[in-house]
């Protein structure tokens, strides 16, 4: 029994030895082999050409033709006119205070404002409301129409009856005080006067026609036109003033700059059926030099006529563009000389001529716009767009690397090719390597539509090996310093546009081996 | 890279894994019928005698999933032993678990009175538990970019854990050979460090890398870990110390133990279920948790992010603007691994006894089912062995060893449920003993 005891204890403590032993081994271990590969971003940026050019803001463009010939256009702000305010005029007018129909005909004291002459106002609102009174022993009949205000061809027409007076207290009287006719969809046709006309027959049991009593009356309120045609007047309409800024050259950082035929473009945009011409009140470039020169032009003093629709294109809207040229006037000169601003004034005016055989027409719906369009073009195809951007980095700090792949990844949303370049520099700038062997047309342009605006975008994805002892040369690297460049050659066969919020959009990441192997 | 992953789990990635020391469920003891040990696992087992002393004793138990130390420590082709990584991350599955438990019992005392029997005693607990993806290894050690393109989650759960454990129980045999037994504990918390929420999901974009971290992750500690910052983070937890400061602490918390024991003729049945408790932890509480979604896509935080120096510096400062736990002070509970048992014993003749047991733990929403099957004999008067194989999740060669040597009322005991670490410990998935020594007075005959 003892001898199986200590067999048992031995085989315990063999067991307990053994084990211990083959953790001996520990403590002489050669480390750990280690191999790792990490992947995580480093850049994610964008460029623009708000970053190269100064004031390129919502309302430029930038188009280049297909010869090369690179267009910056700034518009100004839109002046705007409604037919709102015209009719807000009419129905000042009109406001009418209360009419006592003192005859069974009296005219409605309806003056056409500024020389209006209406043939004819189509209503979408209104209100009519009369009071008739007897003063008569015996009951009438009354009949009360308004022969220019018609609806369906049909004048309107009231017709009641009104009881007897007893002789005592206030005769009595009908009206629709508290319900008035409501005049949407009646059409006023001005008599040849250009007065309306309210009367009325009055007639007794007996057939006898009869006053009414003169505190009987008519009231038109609340007037509303959907349509007015005629001779409309003279109107002023004030455009107020705009500057225009066309101040980017701060980065603009190669090359002589001048603009070969520079334009200065009024746009029209009118639905009025009315002649309306352009008064001019100020049209100024603001140079670099603080100098203010004025457009001369027979136009500037003659006005620019708006196209309008005539009486059968009623809804239709017409445009037109009258663009100052060096041809007929200073333009060359005056935006030739470093141009940083262009400050006018221009108005509206509505039948110039006071021609009042021309009948014109507007609708509730009509309205104008003005819009000034500054357009340089920009001599010179071979000009690069340059912008950059350096990012801070460190790779001193690890340990080994085996490997690193770097990846570029462009989307381009501009209609313009791109070239990329990475440089890693060291704290003096001065470049250890570059990314890409040479400079790479990264990118081609995006594709446009018929107007040359891109409508998608194009990306390029460009890996970049580097091997231990190439990433040796970019250890102490202090920055990476990123280049791009818009060529401004386009190989399309149309201009394209290149529009403020469109941007190449730049990313880098890389995957680094590492690890003791 | 490693950092990023670093960082939200640093708080208690750098604490767990040092404190994790060798060794299993503990199986063995509880077919030990004639010794006090097996008291633990059921409350109506106690040994055959009138009065019991179980003096200070020592349980371990360490489970390590799917790796094992030869996975680890391998020969390169120059016959060097280098430490493999690489090869034990590809030995794990989807999520890996790492377990121990080590428990210090001081003291137990048995008293039968009759047909009633009391007991009570004091042992010190502690418990850790690591359940890892094996992404978390992968991103450390291998990087993301085997990632790129995809979201792994790599968030653990873990819980690491120290407590007094004050019990006081009575058994009673109701009906011949029916015992049954109920347990009552108070526990007194010492520390703790677990998870509340576990969410780090880790996107890395298959465009430049763009990394993404998605985080719900909170860390609930007592007594245990201080938070200044990411170059200051302290834990106070000595793992397996035996410290009295916390003897009577008001992280408290109640568990129970009940059991049921049916002796007929030759055979011997129990069936317990223990631990059923948990501890409230409101006593010196820390909560950080990180939460929202981290996105990388620039140099600044990339290049902290790849910096592999030892030296934190200006990385934290640009890390931690963008990981600043929120730290709340609010209380929290955990739960205690509750176990279950369902074994019998055989006495085929008064030296030879075969047993077999079901054993079911649940713990941190996950089950853990054994089963075992074993045989002792007595070698002599003093000495009693047995063996027991024993079956596990993915772990089918677990061959046990006990021995009871009893000499006069003194009893000392041994088990592990798995000898085969010690023959081959590099191959092994876990190590277990037990260890006790207990006084025996008054031995009664079953027929008493």
């Amino acid at each position: 029994m003892i001898k199986k005891l200590l067999y048992g204890s031995l085989s315990v403590l063999l067991c307990s030895l053994v084990a211990c032993s083959q953790f001996d081994n520990l403590e002489e271990l050669d480390g750990a082999e280690y191999e790792a590969e990490f992947a995580v971003p480093l850049v994610e940026t964008e460029f623009s050409l708000r970053d190269l050019l100064k004031n390129f803001e919502e309302n430029a463009s930038l188009t280049i033709d297909p010869d090369g010939v690179i267009r910056f256009k700034y518009s100004g702000d839109v002046l705007t006119k409604t037919s709102e305010e015209v009719f807000e005029e009419i129905n000042r007018v009109l406001a009418l205070v209360p009419i006592f129909l003192t005859s069974d005909r009296i005219a409605l004291p309806f003056a056409s404002p500024d020389g209006l002459d209406i043939d004819r106002m189509e209503l979408k609102g209104g209100k009519f409301t009369y009071a008739l009174q007897n003063v008569h022993s015996q009951p009438v009949f009354v009949t009360l129409r308004i022969p220019e205000v018609q609806k369906d061809g049909v004048p309107l027409t009231i017709t009641t009856s009104i009881p007897a007076y007893g002789g005592s207290g206030t005769p009595p009287s009908v009206g629709n005080l508290f319900s008035p006719l409501l005049l949407e969809n009646y059409i006023i046709f001005p008599a040849a006067n250009d007065s309306i006309y309210v009367e009325y027959t009055a007639t007794d049991p007996m057939g006898n026609n009869v006053l009414l009593g003169t505190s009987s009356g008519v009231l038109i309120q609340d007037l509303k036109f959907s349509y007015a045609e005629g001779y409309l007047g003279n109107q002023l309409y004030e455009g107020g003033r705009d500057t225009i800024d066309i101040d980017f050259f701060d980065n603009w950082i190669r090359g002589d700059v001048y603009f070969e035929e520079p334009k200065i473009t009024l746009n029209f945009e009118n639905s009025f059926g009315i002649p309306t011409r352009s008064v001019v009140n100020l049209f100024n470039v603001i140079t670099v030099r603080q100098e203010v020169l004025p457009l001369e032009s027979e136009f500037i003093n003659s006005g620019v006529d708006f196209p309008y629709p005539g009486l059968d294109e009623v809804g239709q809207v017409k445009q037109s563009a009258f663009t100052f040229t060096k041809d007929n006037s200073n333009i060359a000169t005056i935006l030739g000389a470093g141009p940083v601003a262009v400050d006018y004034d221009v108005d509206a005016f509505t039948n110039p001529d006071m021609d009042t055989s021309i009948r014109g027409f507007i609708t509730d719906s009509s309205y104008y716009k003005v819009r000034v369009d500054v357009e340089l073009p920009l001599f010179g195809r071979a000009f690069d767009f340059v912008v950059s951007d350096s990012f801070p980095v460190d790779f001193s700090k690890y340990d080994v690397i085996s490997a690193a792949e770097f990846k570029l990844v462009a989307d381009n949303y501009l209609p313009l090719s791109v070239d990329v370049q990475a440089y890693f520099r060291d704290e003096n700038g001065v470049v250890l390597d570059s990314m890409l062997d040479n400079r790479q047309r990264v990118i081609a342009a995006a594709p446009t539509n018929a107007e040359g605006i891109a409508t998608t975008f194009v990306q390029k994805i460009t890996f970049a090996n580097f091997d231990a002892l190439r990433f040796d040369r970019i250890r102490f690297a202090k920055d990476i310093f990123l280049v791009t460049s818009f060529s401004t050659y386009n190989d399309g066969d149309r201009s394209v546009k290149v529009l403020a919020d469109q941007a190449v959009k730049v990313r880098m990441g890389v995957k680094v081996k590492t690890g003791n192997q | 890279m490693r950092k990023l992953i670093y960082i939200p789990c640093l708080i208690v990635g750098s604490i767990i894994i040092p404190n994790l020391a060798g060794a299993q469920q503990d199986l063995s003891a509880h077919l030990m019928r004639q010794t006090w040990q097996s008291n633990r696992s059921n409350p109506a087992l106690l040994p055959d005698a009138r009065f019991v002393v179980s003096l200070p004793g020592l349980h371990n138990d360490f489970f390590i999933e799917n790796v094992t130390y030869g996975d680890l420590i391998r020969q390169n082709s120059e016959g060097k032993d280098v430490l493999d990584v690489d090869h034990a991350i590809s030995l794990l599955e989807t999520n890996n678990l790492i377990r121990e438990h080590l428990d210090i019992e001081t003291l137990g005392l048995g008293i039968r009175f009759g047909k009633i029997a009391l007991m009570g005693g004091h042992a010190l607990r502690f418990q850790a538990h690591l359940d890892y993806p094996k992404a978390l290894p992968q991103l450390v050690w291998q990087g993301n970019a085997q990632f790129v393109g995809q979201t792994v989650s790599f968030g653990p759960d873990i819980q690491l854990r120290g407590y007094h454990e004050w019990s006081l129980g009575a058994a009673a045999e109701l009906l011949p050979g029916l015992t049954i037994a109920g347990r009552a504990k108070w526990l007194s918390g010492v520390a703790d460090v677990s998870t509340g929420k576990r969410k780090l999901e880790l996107t890395t974009s298959d465009d430049v890398y763009q990394l993404e971290l998605d985080a719900d992750f909170q860390v609930n500690s007592a007594g245990s870990l201080n938070y200044n910052s990411f170059e200051d983070i302290s834990l106070d937890f000595d793992f397996g110390k035996f410290d009295t400061d916390r003897l009577f602490s008001k992280n408290s918390g109640f568990a129970f133990d009940l059991g049921l024991r049916f002796q007929k003729g030759n055979w011997d049945f129990a069936a317990s279920v223990t631990d059923i408790g948990q501890i409230d932890w409101k006593d010196e509480v820390k909560n950080y948790a990180f939460q929202g979604i981290y996105e990388y896509k620039g140099l600044d935080v990339a290049q902290a992010i790849l910096d592999d120096s030892t030296d934190f510096g200006s990385v934290l400062d640009t890390l931690e603007a963008l990981y600043q736990p929120t730290e709340t002070a609010i209380a929290y509970s955990t739960t205690l691994p509750m176990r279950s048992y369902l074994s019998a014993v055989w006495q085929y003749s008064p030296n030879w006894t075969f047993s077999g047991l079901v054993h079911v733990e649940r713990y941190r929403d996950q089950t853990f089912t054994a089963f075992a099957v074993g045989a002792s004999t007595r070698l002599i008067k003093l000495l009693e062995v047995g063996g027991v194989y024993s079956l596990r999740k993915d772990s089918y060669a677990n061959i046990g060893l006990n021995a009871t040597l009893t000499l006069g009322p003194l009893q000392v005991m041994a088990a592990t449920d798995n000898v085969l670490t010690l023959v081959r410990p590099k191959a092994s998935h876990g190590a277990h003993v037990r260890v006790g020594v207990n006084l025996l007075f008054g031995k009664i005959d079953r027929e008493e």
